[in-house]
């Protein structure tokens, strides 16, 4: 069997022990990698209501079946989410995802707690569980550093401050600019004592046909590289939806206030390519090469390197801060990649922050510091006391839905979250479909699921029906289809930024040909809607429910007050409908529960909760 | 003149094309080892692709004491795998760190520009790896990836250090 490597380690950090299982001993043909083999290892290995910070919560690192023989893939690192209560995957790029295939696993399972703090090393198949005391408290940049200095090549995932700290939305840094960056999985390996792991290889990934297999990578590399709808990624990355959002009415400003920023071009692709990039940046194999280094050559912070600044950062830590500086984007930025938190809860944390401080309903006093939007000093200093749990940050570092509920004063109004996850960077009262795709989300508010707001764009609905941007309409289907789309590319650990161009025939193609499997196109749709309803157990298992599927107050309750799409909002009737139609399409009953036949269909009927 | 591979390491992505398309189509499995260009990484974000250069006067020749290393009549420098005897000799007189042993084979592995029409080059999506006939003898591109790096920290990032 090609593509799999053939072997999943495991490693016990209460007992300092790791042993080796057989991929095949786990039901790859329905779960394929990733996503599904996560959601399969999570709801058969974690008790119901664990505390995620315990050592019964578990870590997986995970890739699929075509990482490092397909263009543009990541890595899958899943656990019980600290911030969120739900199941969590979390994807990070670079070249770790291959470079733990060529080390002779297709994952990492890790487990238990170690009593000091502690390293994993894992080079061709060999594992040591290495002291990591000096490295403790050491910011995420150094301690990559430091792990490098014996192999410059090595992958390297590790935590800052934050994670050791357990902030609740700590990420795992990798390659110093990319991040495992939502739902706090930092936090977990915190919780673990566990600062890095450190991956080498030299074995091979085989795939079974190897000719035919070359002729078809090279015709997809080829067709990225040709492709008109990939170029604008080529060029601008992330950013290149700056000034569309801003134009658009989506772009968060001032703790989602408002859906345009009047200083948004100062943080546009633009104005990055022309002040601070200076070449591209590209994970394992993709010619894509949506990342941009940069260097800020004036100012305060000259001379600081960073891979960024991405959209979603721009659109938090900037817009929705009323930070309108480049120079202080990247500086807010580095200091969170560092320390080790997710920039987009963080900035969504520091613009409630600061509209609780406009408000009146923090003060000077309560925060040490003036921090109205646009202070560009409070948010830095913000971060690092959230990174450190210092003062006020030991509140802010549990999340924004622990925050509102602690501070009262009907605050739970403008704390933008979903199930817990902070919302990433596009508004929803513009856009009815991302509003039921953060209410449907299996990790809370999340983008990466689905986002329908291209289709609203478009006009096209899921079978080319007209669809109209502003109704509720047609939503449901596009939702339940790219969600079940991304699931199952997520099982293949596929970046979603090639995936519109290779399609379900161009990954059956060449996962037929890697592992000798006869895939059907629906088959492989059939791998992502079964993952979608086993995470869908697992957090009905945890409590969740149909009030859980919902937006934050101010999309349902106050209208834009400016822009293309002033007005408007999401009423919760609007709402309430595209939920039924979602559930109705999902063949969930109208609690949101999968129903038997649902589950029978999928093969799932033993996991019903 | 001839055709040579050079490297324009200020556009290299990192994203090992190059070695995928080197070890997948050369040996029909994916790796470093199997890969005779790696890109190396070095801190913060530099990506420095190493091949053989393919010197005019070459030291890996000089070196081999079976003269498996030959040019051939397109006048590439190739290792006769048959007749190398695994002792590493050319590794330590390669100036590029462009030759590398292969763990199995236990033969020395460097470019050999795929007989003429190299595949990578061709996959390179930002033209970082450049193929065209050289004028001059190209050992002056012969350098350690560590030392490329430190040129590039300063001429991309205008860092010192």
């Amino acid at each position: 069997m090609g593509g799999y490597v053939g072997k999943l380690l495991r490693v016990d950090l209460s007992a300092g022990k790791t042993s080796e299982e057989d991929i095949e001993s786990f039901p790859l043909r329905q779960f394929l990698g990733g996503k599904g083999l996560a959601s399969h290892i999570l709801f058969n290995e974690l008790e119901a209501r664990i505390d995620p910070l315990s050592p019964q919560n578990k870590l997986l690192f995970l890739t699929g079946p075509l990482n490092g023989i397909c263009p543009s893939t990541k890595m899958c690192i899943a656990g019980k989410s600290p911030l969120t209560g739900t199941f969590c995957d979390s994807y990070v790029g670079g070249h770790a995802a291959p470079e733990l295939k060529y080390a002779g696993y297709d994952g990492v399972i890790v487990e238990g707690r170690a009593e000091e703090p502690v390293y994993i090393k894992i080079k061709d198949g060999e594992t040591e569980i290495e002291d990591a005391k000096s490295l403790w408290g050491s910011d995420a940049f150094k301690t990559e550093r430091r792990l490098k200095e014996e192999n410059a090549s090595a992958c390297v995932f590790c935590i800052g401050p934050a994670g050791e700290k357990l902030v609740r939305f700590a990420h795992i840094n990798a390659e110093l600019y990319r991040q495992a960056g939502r739902g706090g999985l930092g936090a977990v390996m915190g919780s673990k004592k566990l600062k890095a792991v450190v991956i080498t290889g030299s074995f091979p990934i085989k795939v079974e046909k190897p000719k035919e297999y070359f002729e078809t990578f090279k015709g997809f590399v080829k067709k990225l590289l040709e492709s008109d709808s990939i170029y604008h990624r080529r060029r601008w990355g992330t950013p290149r939806v700056t000034l569309v959002a801003n134009d658009q009415d989506l772009l968060p400003t001032r703790n989602f206030q408002e859906g345009t920023f009047e200083e948004a071009e100062n943080l546009g692709a633009e104005a990055m390519e022309k002040n601070f990039w200076v070449k591209h940046k590209a994970c394992s194999t993709c010619p894509i090469h949506c990342g941009k280094l940069g260097v800020l050559r004036k100012g305060t912070y000259a001379g600081t390197v960073l891979e960024g600044v991405e959209y979603e950062t721009v659109g938090l830590l900037g817009s929705n801060c009323g930070i309108g500086s480049l120079e202080a984007l990247v500086h807010a930025n580095e200091l969170c990649d560092k320390l080790g938190i997710d920039t987009l809860s963080t900035g969504n944390i520091v613009g409630f922050v600061m509209e609780c401080y406009e408000k009146g309903i923090l003060t000077e006093e309560d925060l040490g510091m003036r921090a109205n939007f646009g202070n560009e000093k409070a948010l830095f200093i913000l971060i690092e006391k959230i990174a450190r749990r210092e003062g006020i940050g030991n509140l802010l570092a549990e999340g924004v839905r622990k925050v509102s509920e602690k501070i009262g004063k009907e605050t739970e109004k403008f704390a933008i979250h979903v199930k817990g996850l902070e919302l990433p960077a596009w508004g929803m009262r513009a856009s009815p479909g991302m509003a039921l795709a953060y209410a449907t989300a299996d990790r809370g508010g999340c983008h990466k699921r689905a986002w329908p707001i291209g289709a609203e764009f478009s006009g096209k609905g899921l079978h080319g029906e007209r669809i109209e941007r502003y109704s509720g309409e047609g939503k449901a289907a596009i939702v339940k289809y790219q969600q079940d789309f991304s699931a199952a590319t997520d099982c293949l650990v596929a970046c979603d930024f090639a995936r519109g161009e290779i399609g379900t025939a161009g990954y059956v193609k060449m996962l037929n040909l890697a592992v000798g499997y006869d895939f059907s196109e629906g088959e492989l749709m059939e791998v992502g809607e079964r993952t979608w309803n086993l995470i869908r157990l697992f957090n009905l298992r945890e409590g969740f429910a149909r009030k859980d599927d919902t937006i934050p107050l101010r999309a349902r309750i106050e209208p834009l007050p400016s822009g293309v799409a002033k007005g408007r909002m999401i009423p919760d009737e609007t709402l309430n409908k595209m939920l039924d139609d979602y559930y109705q399409l999902r063949g969930w009953d109208e609690n949101g529960i999968p129903t038997d036949e649902k589950l029978k269909e999928m093969s799932l009927i033993q996991y019903k909760v | 003149m001839r055709k040579k591979i050079t490297v324009l390491y200020e556009r290299c992505t990192g994203c090992r094309l190059c070695e995928i398309i080197c070890s997948l189509g050369r040996s029909g499995q994916t790796s470093h080892s199997d890969a005779r260009i790696n890109v190396h990484s070095f801190s913060p974000g530099l990506d420095v692709p190493i091949l053989c250069v393919q010197c005019g006067e070459a030291p890996c020749m000089e070196a081999c004491p079976v003269d498996a290393i030959r040019k051939n009549e397109q006048g590439i420098i190739e290792i006769i795998e048959d007749e190398c005897t695994g002792c590493e000799l050319c590794i330590e007189a390669c100036p590029a760190d462009a030759i590398k042993m292969h763990p199995e084979r236990k033969t020395a592995l460097k470019c050999d520009l795929c007989g003429g029409s190299p595949q990578c080059v061709e996959y390179c999506p930002t033209g970082a790896l450049d193929y065209h006939d050289v004028p001059f003898d190209t050992r002056v591109y012969a350098k350690k990836p560590e030392e490329i790096a430190k040129l590039l920290r300063k001429s991309l990032l205008g860092l010192e250090e």
